[in-house]
């Protein structure tokens, strides 16, 4: 799918998004780049937003991954809210120059349901569920989200448990230049856990500053039993918010990275995405 | 190349539609707020209050709230000479915006009104309705003000409405520690 697809498919939400009724509701705007809070739109109201994560460098050398996803959110009840997502990505892969470029990266679902109010209740909580499909893979996710809101409100801690299964379809590896297979492609099954912290404090009307933790550990085959890698990623966040607009900004940088067992085969310059050293996300968003 | 930036600017079209919308701001200025709350007041007299640590303390023991601004902005409402009660003009957090509001206290500890001065959020203005303000008229310090229990929420204004009902609770408990 070309850039002008994408811009069609985010024109047309767009004009969705706004032909259709106007109601008085806030958003329920990410004050975190990677994790998320228990606030859920009210019932009726529509929020468009635009994520861009920058996935940079490995290990091994220069690598880079822009991925950009294009969500509506759509607040069913006052509890419960889901959201479609359009996911592409721009990747500059030294191990394959050729396939630069805008790529089609399947759609994902959303729903949201928030078991308790931040603001009515002692703390916040709510379950999330996200399944994907792509053209070479199919995942789903499941998260448990809380939230306490501190000094009235200025202090908000948000963790998040994330369990992740991911289908995939690979290749076979070749070498490039004899042609030689040098791992045989099939379908991959891998497991993820991950939690993530996430501190943010209201330093001034409008501006959010903080910090968010993620730790993510893979494992190989979905039953959670072998596992592969683990990671810890630590960064800060600055959200800012006017009106029905707000923009969320967050880096997380890699450290404490281990290997277990014996790791997947890779060409010399080739990456595997999902073990980045450093991220960065734009996430924008309005509300109507 | 030019049908692409097309579909660009097509894609900022609700950008455009949204930014038509006027953002509320201010709407009444303090005196017009003590005007309404004591409407039978013919003088407003300006309390120079710095509240100390045993006072902070005791608005914290009384409505469970921490009262922040030592140096609160009340006046003592008056006729004839005669107390009718405290104008107490504060500001709570809203989404994104602080909230501008007073709230008139009686002699005996009692809400007589609430006014919205400055709400600046783009949605949620509907604190600003007389009959949910109404809903504080009365109260007093042993009052549940509790959020959709004796104080109803507005479903998409949930910070606001729970940063207003704290702040009245608190503002009662701040009368209550204000020499008379």
């Amino acid at each position: 799918m070309g850039l002008r697809h994408t811009l069609a498919i985010t024109a047309f939400a767009g004009i969705v998004a706004t032909s259709m009724a106007a109601r008085p509701a806030h958003a329920g705007e990410a004050l975190f780049g990677y994790l998320y809070t228990t606030e859920v739109m009210p019932a009726g109201a529509i929020e468009v937003e635009q994520w861009v994560t920058d996935k940079i460098g490995q290990e091994n050398g220069h690598f880079n991954e822009l991925q950009l996803r294009t969500e509506i959110e759509f607040g069913v009840t006052d509890r419960f809210q889901v959201a479609g997502y359009l996911n592409t990505k721009y990747e500059n892969d030294t191990a394959a120059p050729g396939d630069a470029g805008l790529k089609f990266d399947g759609f994902s679902f959303e729903a949201i349901w928030q078991l308790m109010n931040p603001y009515k209740d002692s703390f916040g909580l709510a379950l999330y569920a996200e399944p994907s499909i792509a053209p070479d893979e199919t995942e789903f996710e499941f998260k448990l989200l809380a939230q306490k809101n501190l000094l009235d409100g200025r202090l908000v801690l948000a963790a998040n448990a994330v369990a992740e299964w991911v289908v995939e379809q690979q290749d076979n590896l070749t070498d490039p230049l004899t042609g030689q297979v040098i791992a045989a492609g099939g379908t991959e099954k891998i497991s993820e856990l991950q939690m993530l912290l996430g501190a943010s404090y209201r330093v001034a009307p409008n501006w959010f500053l903080g910090a968010e933790y993620r730790y993510v550990t893979e494992f190989e085959g979905l039953g959670f039993n072998e596992r592969v890698e683990s990671a810890n990623y630590i960064g800060p966040t600055v959200h800012f918010a006017k009106g029905k607009w707000f923009a969320t900004l967050t880096w997380l940088t890699r450290f404490g990275a281990n290997d277990y067992g014996p790791q997947p085969v890779l060409l010399p310059g080739s990456f595997e995405p999902d073990v980045t050293t450093n991220g960065l996300r734009l996430k924008v968003g309005v509300s109507f | 190349m030019k049908l692409t930036r097309h579909w660009a600017l097509l894609a900022l079209a609700p950008v455009a539609l949204v930014e038509t919308h006027v953002l509320a701001k201010d709407y009444l200025t303090v005196e017009a707020a003590q005007k309404l709350l004591f409407a039978g007041a013919d003088r407003f007299t300006a309390l120079p209050v710095k509240l100390d640590d045993a006072q902070i303390a005791r608005i914290k023991a009384l409505s469970g709230k921490v009262q922040r601004n030592r140096t609160p902005a009340i006046w003592r409402a008056q006729s004839g000479g005669k107390s009718l009660g405290l104008v107490i003009v504060d500001e709570v957090l809203g989404k994104h915006e602080n909230i501008t509001y007073a709230v008139g206290v009686s002699p005996d500890g009692k809400v007589v009104g609430v006014e919205i001065l400055s709400y600046r959020e783009a949605y949620g203005g509907e604190v600003r309705s007389p009959a949910w303000r109404a809903q504080f008229d009365g109260k007093t310090l042993a009052s549940a003000f509790k959020l959709d229990g004796d104080i109803a929420n507005i479903s998409g204004a949930t910070l606001s409405c729970r940063s207003l009902t704290d702040g009245v609770r608190r503002l009662l408990a701040l009368a209550a520690v204000v020499p008379a």
